[in-house]
């Protein structure tokens, strides 16, 4: 709400508030502590200083150029200034705007002598566009000839004022008026509102109303006052009007929607006025909408009405949406001699929903829907009819017409409710001295309250009908702690004589752990926008994603099915800064459609929410395997070595033992080669119900695996870690040509369906914690022995299979470890691995103990794989 | 040999040891002394040899002085040798000089997003006073995020809040704020409540000082005896832990439909400690967020009775308490910018 400190002291003519710098400042520091945020502020005629009223003596045609014109211009004293100007609209005898040679205007923008064209010019004519004044840039300002010559423009046009821009709450409708806001400035210089003159109205019921006025919409509309005005003399603004209404923003529309708009302004009641000769039989019938009726509001919109629209009729037609806007056609013009002027309450909701349904948001919406003041209607449509007949010439005929509903007339009562101090102590806990019934009473009064003492600690309190925010107790309370002072309330430190629960504490604990355990790999945490666009899911098989009503952009039109792609998007930007290096790592929340019916119209919908929400963790390392350093041999392989599928795995290996104390079966994990998916197209139907946020276009296809959890195979599918797809690497993270990089990703469902978890958390259910370490074996004070055997193996061997043969093969539980320590792709296919056997046993094992292990091991693998030792 | 014979020649051995002794110029030169006058067959053992002939009660004499001797070259010997030594290790350790002033090898570290960690950080500070952390969904039904929170349909304060739909389900919207979890708290739960909702939200806007997510904390606390005096003794403990200095913390009239009385939260300015400056806009107080002592139809909504229970709630932005502590001004520095942003973060942490 834009509030003119000039309008507002008019509410006070014996205060001189508006014209001191320390009051206004004073006034500006307290208000936001009565709730009410100032913005901005803006005084006016800041950058004027050097422009002065001129008058246009004569002009010509510039030589060289057909738009400009060269004009003659006088201050009335001195020498006149040559100016060479663009404008359409110059004229002979125009008093104009003369921004003068060294005057900085709005924008920093400094007026300086300078040849246009070949011809001199000494300073600018002025457009308001240019002055910030208007919002017309097209034509020079065209001041009036009451204007003193030479004068300031600042002075000339009273340009003296500041608008401060106050921040409304939702709740304080009665503040969207100078009359408002005035109200609450009263408290605080201690001066009451006065208001400005208006008709008095009720005294004209007595006659005969030319219009007639049919409430058919009851529910809708409390109060219609509709009064016929006739003998539109003129409908130019008068410029105080028309300067004060454009400084708060809003555009001359001529008199007559000006007088409304001004009314609106200074009383907060939206008003409208109608053309009276478009009304068809002198009726006005407020009803909702008929099915197919349509209407074209004001600004041209041809709008297709709903039922539940509520509209301002005649007898053949819709004339206006009310509330929201007028119609084109029946809308006052230039050529209207005869208007009915509109002053009502609509119910708020109804108008609400009319704004939404229509995107329509009007000065009149915002009102309505925030809930206006019932008693000033009449109010406002008689300070209309005596601008009017300032500004115009019209004067009313005939009576004035109100139509109440029951309701209508309820609420111009005050609504009467009790205070009582010992719940206002309870629950603000301003001491009691500071807060007795008398300082309750006062403060209240300050703000036009009426409150008297009712019984011993109940007060009984009469609420002014503009104040729409006051209508339980709690709201009365809210009102003398804002009057009092917050500052008041002293600070007092709870007494935690509860034990404090949390019963979705335990996912929390866990998922702190396992952020914590993805920090300890070294990975930097990155948190990208969770939106994703259509090019994005096309990598994906079928991703059901959450699609947004209402993205803000076609980028960003799909919650992340996965963390993948939001963090392959911060490699992208990596590579594109020139940073071929990174190691990152993403946890969070990923989004599914669920595939679970969802009815919107049951009462349990609430508790069943048809999208699917998972944790995730995802990582993504993109450059060479390790830190670059002076130190390092310049011929070392590792210096080059640039990240594989191994780097990948490193994360999730560990990870294991935290994922393991949140779901044990994370240490059986296994890794399934990508490919044996692709070449399976059952497992492919089921990787494409189970986790379609698997990204398998984009993962090199014998290179990556997906990670399960042993079962029916393939089992159940809970992960993958890979590296990117040679063919869609460089496209996908916009590698210039010619460089490559390895990168290697990894992303695994920690949490699935975090809803039901929580829901069942909510419900008591307690989680045992699974052991991450299985039985935890003594530690043994023997030494460890270490040996090595190395042997051939076919291609078809794994490393996986290889460890559980040895495992097995190894007897007396002598095995504590086993580390596969080279690898060597012989030509024929054939790899010859080398493994380190830790043995340990209960006392100091025997050489013979040592040398039966190792054979125990090397029999396994020959019985199992024909391998031979090498 | 008599005792005055042998006690001369121990003094003349005595003599000539001092003097190579003195002699000695390295190692080599040791052991060769050693040998010679310490060893199996020195010069000394030789002389104790002779020591037989004597009697009975000279021998201890003769035996001593001997010993003396021995004792007296074995100490400047091992001196030698410690000295030697010591040369030997000096040398070796010049030569094995580098410079200290080239950089170590990478240890990677924590490397947590900075909104993370002031997230955490706020968490850990509240736990401490007795609120426990409580999670909810990022994607709400409308009952959660709007209408149990005082919010129906067509009230205005739902436009205040830009919201985001899901296509298709014009009742499920991505949470606007983290207060449904309290919704879903107060459902579950019987009071006292004491808790806090950390989290993702969502909002359509975006700008320097808007991103279409950030993240939000609030506290809600329900007990029997609650007023804003502890909201505001609470939120200065906060203050106080999280900045690490003495701010004061003022309540501002505002409105929020789920709290009534409710206030904006004021802090002075962490930069200039109220003095006044550019991130304050010369005022010494910025804003974090908004409270207030929760509506009674939010406590009805929630099946809670309002006459005998009383609670507070507060909300802030995390990416404001870290804007705020960080001294950053862009909001989509969070989420727009790679790696070395996130590390240099590590300075902060202790």
């Amino acid at each position: 709400m834009k509030i003119s400190l000039k309008w507002l002291s008019e509410f006070f003519p014996h205060s001189k508030f508006a014209s001191s710098p320390t009051d206004k400042a004073e006034l500006r520091a307290r208000l936001p502590f009565l709730g009410l945020e100032i913005g901005g502020v803006q005084a006016q005629g800041a950058g004027l200083e050097g422009v002065r009223v001129a008058e246009i003596k004569s002009f010509e045609k510039h030589p060289q150029a057909d738009r400009l014109n060269i004009c003659q211009v006088s201050m009335g004293e001195g020498t006149d200034l040559q100016i060479v100007c663009g404008a359409p609209n110059v004229r002979q005898g125009m008093r104009v705007a003369l921004a003068t040679i060294g005057s900085v205007l709005p924008g920093n923008f400094e007026i300086k002598a300078s040849k246009i064209r070949g011809v001199d010019s000494s300073g600018m004519l002025c457009s308001g566009k240019e002055l910030g004044l208007t919002q017309d840039g097209e034509g020079i300002l065209d001041l009036s000839s009451d204007y003193k010559l030479g004068s300031r423009l600042v002075d000339a046009m009273g340009l003296d004022d500041e608008i401060w821009e106050v921040e409304l709450t939702p709740d304080r409708a009665d503040c969207l008026s100078h009359l408002g806001l005035a109200r609450e400035v009263g408290r605080l210089i201690k001066n009451k509102v006065q208001l400005p003159e208006f008709e008095n109205l009720e005294s004209a019921t007595k006659d005969v109303a030319l219009v007639s006025v049919e409430v058919q919409a009851t529910e809708a509309c409390s109060i219609y006052t509709a009064v016929l005005f006739e003998g539109v003399e003129r409908t130019t603004t008068p410029p105080a009007m028309k300067q004060r209404l454009e400084s708060l923003g809003h555009r001359s529309l001529g008199a007559l929607v000006d007088v409304t708009n001004y009314v609106a302004q200074e009383l907060g009641h939206p008003l409208h006025a109608f053309d009276a000769d478009k009304i068809k039989g002198s009726k006005i019938i407020v009803r909702f909408a008929k099915p197919g009726e349509t209407l074209v509001t004001l600004e041209g919109t041809q709008r297709t009405l709903h039922p539940e629209d509520l509209v301002i009729a005649d007898l053949e037609k819709p004339l206006a949406l009310a509330g929201v806007m007028g119609g084109l056609e029946s809308g006052v013009s230039d050529a209207t001699k005869r208007i009915v002027l509109e002053s009502a309450v609509f119910d708020p909701i109804v108008i609400r929903k009319m704004a939404q349904r229509h995107r329509i948001h009007s000065e009149a919406s915002h009102r309505f829907e925030r809930g206006v003041d019932p008693n000033n209607t009449l109010r406002a449509a008689g300070r209309a009819a005596l601008l009017f007949r300032q500004t115009t010439g019209a004067r009313r005929r005939g009576a004035i017409i109100e139509v109440s509903s029951e309701r209508g007339k309820r609420s111009q009562q005050k609504l009467s409710l009790n205070f009582d101090l010992r719940a206002f102590h309870k629950l603000v806990g301003i001491e009691d001295a500071q807060s007795d019934s008398d300082a309750i009473i006062n403060v209240f009064s300050s703000v036009g309250i009426d409150a008297q003492v009712k019984s011993t600690n109940v007060l009984k309190v009469e609420i002014p009908t503009h104040r729409v925010d006051l209508f339980r107790e709690v709201d009365l309370i809210e009102e003398a702690a804002r009057l009092l002072g917050y500052d008041k309330i002293p600070e007092r430190y709870p007494a935690q004589k509860t034990q404090s629960s949390s019963k979705t504490y335990d996912l929390y604990a866990k998922l702190r752990r396992v952020r914590s355990r993805v920090l300890d790999t070294g990975l930097c945490e990155m948190m990208p926008y969770c939106f994703v666009s259509d090019r994005q899911l096309s990598k994906l098989q079928s991703p059901r994603a959450v699609e947004l009503e209402n993205p803000l952009s076609a980028d960003w039109k799909y919650l992340r099915p996965n963390l993948f792609l939001g963090l392959s998007g911060i490699l992208s930007n990596h590579v594109a800064l020139g940073q071929h290096d990174a190691r990152i790592f993403d946890a969070g929340h990923v989004f599914e459609m669920s595939t679970s019916d969802f009815d919107p119209t049951s009462s349990a919908s609430a508790s069943k929410i048809p999208v699917r929400e998972s944790y995730h963790v995802s990582w993504a390392i993109m450059g060479r395997s390790c830190e670059e350093h002076w130190s390092t041999d310049k011929t070392s392989i590792d210096r080059k070595r640039l990240v594989d599928f191994y780097d990948a795995r490193g994360v999730f290996d560990k990870l294991v033992p935290d994922l393991a104390a949140i779901e044990g079966r994370w240490t059986s994990t296994q890794f399934i080669p990508l490919q044996d998916f692709l070449k399976n197209a059952d497992w492919m139907r089921l990787l494409e119900a189970d986790a379609p946020w698997i990204p398998v276009k984009l993962l090199h296809p014998s290179r990556s695996a997906v990670l399960v959890w042993p079962g029916k195979p393939p089992g159940k599918i809970v992960g993958f870690v890979g590296e990117l797809h040679p063919m869609e690497k460089s496209d996908w993270l916009n590698l210039p040509t010619g460089l490559s990089l390895g990168a290697a990703v990894g992303e695994i469902r920690v949490f699935d369906d975090l809803g039901r978890i929580m829901g069942e958390l909510r419900a008591g259910k307690i989680e045992k914690e699974a052991s991450p370490y299985g039985k935890i074996g003594v530690s043994r004070r023997v030494p460890i022995v270490e040996r090595d055997i190395s042997l051939v193996f076919g291609p078809e061997a794994s490393h996986a299979e290889i460890e559980k043969t040895v495992q097995k093969s190894v007897g007396g539980g002598l095995l504590r470890e086993l580390r596969c320590m080279d690898l060597y792709q012989m030509p024929d296919g054939k790899r010859s691995l080398a493994y380190r056997l830790y043995l340990q046993g209960e006392g100091t094992l025997s050489d013979a103990e040592i040398q039966g292990a190792v054979n125990q091991a090397v029999e396994g693998l020959k019985k199992k794989f024909g391998a031979e030792i090498r | 040999m008599s005792i005055e014979n042998l006690l001369q020649s121990l003094s003349e051995l005595e003599q000539k040891s001092q003097t190579a002794l003195a002699a000695i110029d390295g190692p080599d030169a040791l052991e060769k002394f050693r040998v010679e006058w310490l060893g199996k067959k020195g010069q000394l053992t030789e002389v104790m040899k002779s020591m037989g002939q004597l009697s009975a009660e000279d021998r201890p004499k003769v035996g001593a002085r001997a010993n003396e001797i021995r004792t007296q070259l074995q100490v400047a010997v091992d001196l030698l040798a410690e000295d030697h030594q010591n040369k030997e290790w000096a040398k070796r350790l010049e030569s094995e000089r580098i410079d200290v002033t080239l950089p170590g090898r990478k240890v990677s570290g924590n490397q947590e997003h900075p909104v993370r960690t002031t997230m955490e950080e706020l968490v850990r500070i509240f736990e401490k006073c007795g609120f426990m952390p409580e999670l909810g969904p990022e994607v709400e039904h409308e009952f959660f995020n709007f209408d149990a929170l005082n919010i129906p349909a067509a009230h205005p304060a739902r436009a205040l809040q830009d919201t985001f739909y899901v296509k298709g389900y014009p009742q499920i919207v991505l949470r606007t704020q983290t207060s449904p979890v309290q919704v879903r708290t107060m459902l579950a739960q019987k009071p006292p409540i004491r808790m806090v909702c950390p989290g993702r939200v969502f909002r359509a806007d975006y700008d320097a000082t808007h991103s279409p997510m950030f993240h939000q904390i609030e506290g809600l606390f329900i007990d029997t005896d609650v007023h804003m005096g502890d909201l505001k003794g609470i939120l200065a403990t906060m203050i106080r832990d999280f900045f690490r200095v003495e701010l004061k913390v003022r309540l501002r009239p505002s409105f929020f439909p789920f709290t009534e009385p409710s206030a904006e939260i004021d802090i002075q300015c962490p930069f200039c400690e109220g003095k006044g400056c550019k991130t304050c806009k010369s005022s010494g107080w910025v804003e974090i967020g908004g409270c207030g002592m929760v509506d009674p139809e939010v406590f009805k909504a929630c099946g809670i009775d309002p006459d005998k229970y009383k609670g507070f709630a507060f909300g802030m932005g995390i990416e404001r308490m870290a804007m705020l502590k960080y001294g950053l001004d862009d909001l989509r520095t969070f989420y727009e910018s790679d790696q070395k942003f996130v590390s240099q973060f590590s300075r902060w942490r202790s």
